[in-house]
């Protein structure tokens, strides 16, 4: 990914918000974000959306939008992306597409991340929690990670609580690089 | 830097014995990078000038604030910066170690040390962009601040607080000026700061070797922000370098800060200001660039404390064109300028001070009394000595009095030449020009001048150290003095022919 696309990408994601942001529902999030992640493992994918022909575009967008059940709109700004050969920006679209709408939408979504799993009270616990610090809806996933050795890293899109031994040895790598 | 265990152990103590994590905590995602400019989607309530952590290790400093982002410019070029990378605030805008911990180090533009010479032991920091002291602390400037150099000492008089600008072509010498302004300030009491900007680091190296060379490292703060280093530490080491010198004045002392040199300083704002999209003005400059320097160069200054930041800003021109956009800011920003030519340097006048062009709108009054008894109508005497020079050029015959017109103005020019790394205090000066004012000097050829000026300021002050020392610590001649200088100066005439022979 070209890192200099950022702010393209953010322009085609408003874009798409002012037009068709009110008829997005929340399961049209998940979707989103399942291909988001996706996309992410298998990013050769959006080669097949090079081709030159109308028709072609036209069949492979339509086969796209119906595997991830994607709402219709998205076959508009799929087009849109192929016109400008712009198809790689699609992953950072969709995903400041979400960012828009959860704003829109005064709701907050967190990854919540633990080692070990959090059990479903102590999930009710944490999410009271987002609720009360934020004051919006909070949409959450969970998930485990070894990686954080031990402890609880929720991660929103502006805000982040971490908890973890990973997170702390991280802070000093942070300082030793800083002082190097 | 070599990381000792001992340094790993306590950062993990540090670090494990603190407080846990207790809420949330804003932050924000890079959403773009390239040209070490940064869009970080979030930190909406960021403030400009802020800096802040990347996950990774980078830091940057805010400067740009939109609707949905920021603009970041990045500290170091070394630390990726990673797409989706979350960024913290620190709450804090900029701000440099401070204190007596720095002197005799060589620091970059952050405070880190780049001098090999091991961690800094510094207790304090400030911002950089500080509070200008307002008009009823200052004083005017009536204290007079020694360069050592003749031409400037005498001519362009530089008292405590001002601000006099250095100005010429490249290799013209205005770094060996502000240099050996720094060497004559050993054993003074004034800290000075040199901040290079844009310079390559071989200069800024052969710099640090000299001024520790002659032992004046010791009481020097060296900033490099060279050419190599990301233009956002270009931009900002001059204003690290007055945070330091503020820190000084506040606790009483007095500061000489040279900035070498400006015209790179206002460069990088330019590359700064054009990435960040904002319009261009003359010369592709942004049109705060005035205000850039205004707000950098009033923050010197005398209060009436009595502490004082003396600046000496330099500029480069191209082609001895003095009206070029930067200069003619400077200019009408400091409170003289001290013009060096390529045509005098060229000649071999160094230091090559044009005294037409040259000027000091404050130091006149801070100049010591003893100067001013011995130097009175000098410059006019040059003036008309470059004018009868440029006439005689035609080959026209001349009378006598515009003979000895020309060979006074000589006289005057040998005196005012002087070697590098070689400094004069105001009593050798006011020595030197007491010869010329006694007419002493007339009848020398004129490779002798300097020397035999010289050798009599060492003769007086061997010889006769009761009339030095008056001079010095009255700071003028008293009428009694000055007829014993009178016969000193006929009796070492005779021994310096003597000499001679």
């Amino acid at each position: 990914m070209d890192l200099k696309t950022g702010k393209l990408s953010l322009k085609y994601a408003q874009a798409f918000v002012n037009l068709y942001g009110a008829n997005l529902t929340q399961d049209d999030f998940w979707q989103i974000k399942q291909v988001i992640s996706f996309l992410a493992k298998n990013s050769a994918v959006l080669s097949f959306f090079n081709t030159h022909r109308y028709a072609e575009q036209v069949q492979i967008n339509r086969i796209f939008i119906s595997y991830f059940k994607l709402p219709s709109n998205f076959e508009q700004l799929l087009l849109l992306l192929q016109k400008h050969k712009r198809i790689i920006l699609l992953s950072q679209i969709m995903q400041l597409i979400l960012e828009q709408y959860l704003l829109c939408n005064k709701q907050v979504y967190f990854d919540i991340t633990s080692y070990p799993q959090l059990q479903p009270a102590q999930i009710k616990q944490v999410l009271g929690y987002l609720k009360k610090s934020t004051g919006c809806e909070i949409l959450y996933q969970t998930f485990e990670n070894k990686n954080l050795i031990a402890g609880l890293k929720m991660q929103g899109v502006q805000l982040l609580y971490d908890n973890t031994i990973q997170g702390r040895l991280q802070k000093i790598h942070r300082k030793l690089i800083r002082q190097n | 830097m070599q990381i000792k265990g001992t340094d790993l152990i306590s950062l993990f103590e540090e670090e494990l014995s603190g407080k846990v994590a207790t809420g949330l905590e804003k932050i924000g995602t890079v959403l773009q990078v390239g040209d070490n400019i940064c869009i970080i989607q979030g930190l909406q309530d960021a403030i400009y000038g802020e800096v802040v952590h990347f996950d990774g290790g980078n830091q940057g400093v805010i400067l740009s604030l939109e609707e949905s982002m920021v603009s970041v410019f990045l500290l170091y070029n070394h630390i990726p910066v990673k797409e989706r990378e979350i960024v913290r605030k620190t709450g804090h805008v900029f701000r440099v170690p401070v204190g007596n911990a720095l002197l005799g180090r060589v620091i970059n533009a952050v405070g880190e040390p780049i001098d090999a010479l091991g961690a800094l032991n510094v207790v304090k920091y400030r911002e950089t962009e500080g509070v200008v002291p307002g008009v009823i602390e200052r004083s005017p400037v009536d204290e007079s601040f020694e360069t050592g150099c003749v031409a400037i000492d005498c001519l362009v008089p530089v008292g405590r607080g001002q601000r006099e600008l250095i100005v010429g072509n490249r290799a013209t010498g205005k770094t060996a000026l502000a240099i050996d302004a720094i060497l004559h300030q050993k054993g003074k009491g004034i800290y000075c700061i040199y901040v290079a900007i844009g310079q390559r680091q071989a200069q800024v190296a052969r710099i640090a070797k000299l001024l520790s060379e002659y032992g004046a490292l010791e009481y020097t703060i060296i900033i490099s922000a060279s050419t190599a280093s990301p233009v956002l530490n270009q931009y900002l080491a001059p204003f690290a370098g007055c945070a330091m010198a503020e820190e000084f004045r506040d606790n009483g002392q007095d500061v000489l800060i040279v900035y070498d040199d400006l015209t790179n300083h206002a460069v990088a704002y330019r590359e700064i200001s054009l990435l960040l999209k904002r319009s261009p003005g003359r010369e592709a400059y942004p049109g705060d660039v005035f205000y850039l320097h205004s707000r950098l160069l009033e923050r010197a200054g005398k209060l009436l404390s009595g502490a004082s930041i003396t600046a000496l800003p330099i500029a480069q021109i191209q082609s001895d064109d003095i009206t070029a956009y930067i200069p003619t800011n400077l200019i009408s920003i400091t409170d003289g300028q001290i013009f060096l030519d390529t045509k005098l340097f060229n000649q071999g006048v160094r230091p090559a001070v044009n005294i037409g062009l040259s000027v000091s709108r404050v130091g006149g009054a801070a100049q010591t009394k003893a100067v001013k008894q011995v130097i009175r109508a000098l410059r006019l005497d040059l003036a008309q000595y470059n004018e009868l020079l440029e006439f005689s050029q035609f080959g026209t015959e001349l009378d006598d009095i515009s003979q000895r017109q020309l060979k006074r103005g000589a006289i005057a020019i040998e005196l005012l030449k002087q070697q590098q790394h070689v400094t004069y205090n105001f009593v050798d000066q006011a020595l030197m020009f007491f010869l010329f004012k006694q007419n002493m000097l007339d009848q020398l050829p004129l490779l002798d001048i300097h020397d035999y000026a010289v050798q009599f300021t060492n003769y007086v002050k061997s010889v006769y150290p009761d009339n030095y020392q008056e001079v010095l610590s009255t700071q003028k001649f008293s009428d009694e003095n000055y007829s014993q200088l009178t016969t000193i100066a006929h009796e070492f005439s005779k021994v310096f022919i003597s000499r001679k022979k």
